[in-house]
């Protein structure tokens, strides 16, 4: 009779507890309170627990499932949701579920709905997912804006636009506030961008973010895998070969096994017959196609080169391959040859004088499709040009600096946006305004990536203004304060590492607002 | 990423070199057009020097037009220097000279492993 007492004075508190959620003002009053309920608790475990066996002599035996449930409750809260809900794709009760276990959590219906989502995805195939979807959306609406609120509404995006529209939205999490980054939906967020440097075959990538990821199965065996592949960064430490048992030890532990089984086969024939030295250079191209053999004319070696550039996939392409087809079209397109060629046709054809201008557009649908292959963003400059010199006139640096410029442009642009709206006062969405701050970093690092810390340099002047009155406004009129602070501290870190001191002091201040 | 340079080169899509008469083309893209409403399956696919690419009557008539340009039909005729055979292949970008060593890219990675709808 006492224990029913105490278990209706908790569940009381309780409720109060969770009409209160969502308040983020009396935050940190709740999480000494929530603290304090979890220590109330385990002394209820332990006197319900004293209480059962000291029954067990007269014969009651049932007494003994209230501490043990208790236990329970308190040790795994999501028991049932990790291992049985959600493997199974029950999604309304997994969100139903979580959010009962959670109780102690901050950011409690983010978290809840991230695992809803994590079901959804795991949902059997015949499974229709339009009633599921509406549900989930509905509860979306509602959400504090929290990490795991951001990573939620990601999966859902993610799942009816593919995982590329969210990597940006999830790298943008780094600058999140620790308080409100459960460690488990960081994991998620880790396991996300890592697969997806999976899909595009990017296995340094793979290797470096596992790195400073935490260890989940998944990453455990991805990582593992990429340090197979990937024995050496560069700039980095070579590790030690891992053994096949290993592997398949961490192929064991991973989820989704079936569908991994032709990676740790890859991984293991791999480590077994891994090149010899991995620093031995591969001849160069023109010396293994023998392009260079016959001495054909410069033009037809030019083309070869760009053809055999349009049977690799554009994300597998190396400076050297770029470099080998500038040089080639650099030669071709001075060459008394091509001139000649060119000169002699346009008589044939009756436009003589033609042949200057049908040059000039020949070099600038070369300029063009290197363009569309730096555009990727997968070969920065200092890759392209090792010697930190661009070469004049070279239509693979005209491209590079093509690039640049449409990066630098997009970037500007995409600030501009942000500046309009806030002298506006429009407001968008939550989702939507992390989306937009996602666009604009995704643009500055690719501007970074490529272009280097001159262009980093370039783009910072145009953000941490527009970027510093967004995020203010965000807090002081929006009350959007997980945003805005992820943004401080963005432009904290940045205005640090390029020693721009008056933005790094007004940014410290800003961040020193908290949450 | 610009292939339509070699793959829709009018020279290509009518199998013919480029220094052919103006009645060549006329002739071969008549003859090509003709095969395809008999659906003759040898016009149905021509060969380009990054592979075989299918011919439609849509194709052949806008490369018949291109041609007739003689500003243009000069720049094709620089595109299509090489012979309309498919390049000797690079080695695979997989065996450690390609910009990332290991397995290539998994289109599926996302759904395979529990982050993507399942297809």
């Amino acid at each position: 009779m006492t224990l029913l007492i105490i278990g209706a004075l908790v569940a009381l508190v309780l409720r109060k507890l969770w009409t209160k959620d969502g308040d983020g003002e009396q935050a940190e009053s709740q999480e000494d309170f929530r603290l304090s309920l979890q220590i109330g608790g385990w002394l209820l475990l332990l006197g319900s627990l004293v209480y059962a066996l000291g029954e067990l002599p007269r014969g009651g035996v049932g007494w003994l499932l209230v501490p043990l449930g208790l236990f329970l409750l308190l040790l795994r809260p999501l028991l049932l949701v990790e291992e049985v809900f959600l493997p199974r794709g029950w999604v309304k009760a997994t969100y139903r579920g979580a959010r009962i276990g959670l109780w102690a959590s901050r950011d409690r219906r983010g978290q809840a709905l991230l695992y809803a989502n994590l079901a959804l995805l795991r949902a059997p195939k015949h499974h229709d997912p339009r009633d599921d979807e509406a549900y989930l959306a509905e509860r979306q609406k509602q959400l504090p804006g929290g990490a795991a609120s951001l990573l939620a509404a990601s999966l859902l995006l993610a799942r009816r636009e593919g995982l590329p529209a969210v990597v940006p939205l999830l790298r943008c999490l780094d600058s999140v506030d620790p308080s409100v980054k459960p460690a488990w939906a960081m994991a998620v967020a880790s396991e996300l961008l890592v697969v997806d440097a999976v899909r595009l075959g990017d296995w340094p990538k793979v290797r470096r973010l596992s790195a400073d990821s935490p260890s989940t199965p998944l990453l455990a065996f991805l990582s593992a895998c990429a340090q197979v592949f990937v024995p050496e960064l560069e700039g980095g430490q070579p590790v030690p070969p891992l053994s096949r048992d290993r592997l398949y030890w961490l192929w064991l532990k991973a989820p989704q096994k079936q569908h991994l089984w032709w990676l740790l086969e890859k991984a293991q024939d791999h480590a077994l017959g891994r090149p010899a030295n991995p620093q031995q250079k591969q001849p160069p191209s023109s010396a293994r196609s023998g392009d260079n053999m016959a001495d054909p004319p410069r033009l037809d070696a030019a083309l070869a080169a760009l053809g055999r550039l349009w049977q690799t996939d554009a994300l597998q392409v190396t400076p050297e391959q770029l470099r080998l087809v500038g040089d080639k079209w650099d030669r071709a397109l001075v060459d008394k040859a091509t001139e000649r060629l060119l000169l002699t046709r346009a008589l044939s054809l009756a436009i003589p004088g033609t042949e200057q201008k049908t040059q000039q557009a020949l070099r600038t649908q070369v300029v063009a499709t290197l363009r569309s292959y730096l555009g990727q963003g997968a070969v920065p400059i200092r890759k392209l040009f090792p010697d930190g010199k661009l070469p004049q006139p070279s239509v693979l640096a005209e491209a590079a600096l093509q690039v640049r410029a449409e990066l630098l442009e997009q970037f500007e642009s995409a600030t501009t946006q942000l500046e309009e709206r806030t002298t506006d006062k429009r407001e968008l969405p939550w989702l939507d305004e992390w989306r937009e701050w996602a666009q604009v970093r995704d643009t500055y690092q690719r501007i970074e990536d490529f272009g280097g810390p001159e262009a980093r340099r370039l783009a910072w002047t145009s953000l941490h203004r527009q970027a510093n009155n967004w995020a203010c406004w965000l807090w002081n009129a929006r009350s959007e304060k997980v945003l805005a602070n992820a943004v401080f501290r963005f432009l904290l870190r940045e205005a640090e590492a390029l020693g721009d001191d008056r933005s790094a002091q007004l940014a410290k201040k800003n961040v020193g607002s908290g949450l | 990423m610009s292939r339509e340079r070699f793959l829709e080169n009018p020279f290509y899509v009518l199998g013919v070199r480029p220094d052919c008469t103006r009645a060549e083309l006329e002739r071969e893209g008549q003859k090509l057009l003709g095969m395809l409403e008999l659906g003759l399956p040898a016009a149905k696919k021509y060969q380009t020097p990054i592979g075989e690419a299918e011919r439609t009557p849509e194709l052949l008539r806008v490369a018949m037009a291109e041609l007739r340009d003689p500003h243009k039909r000069l720049l094709h005729e620089v595109w299509a220097q090489l012979p309309a055979e498919t390049l000797a292949a690079e080695p695979n970008p997989h065996d450690g000279s390609g910009a990332h060593p290991g397995p290539g890219p998994w289109p599926d990675a996302p759904a395979a492993l529990g982050f993507g709808a399942k297809k």
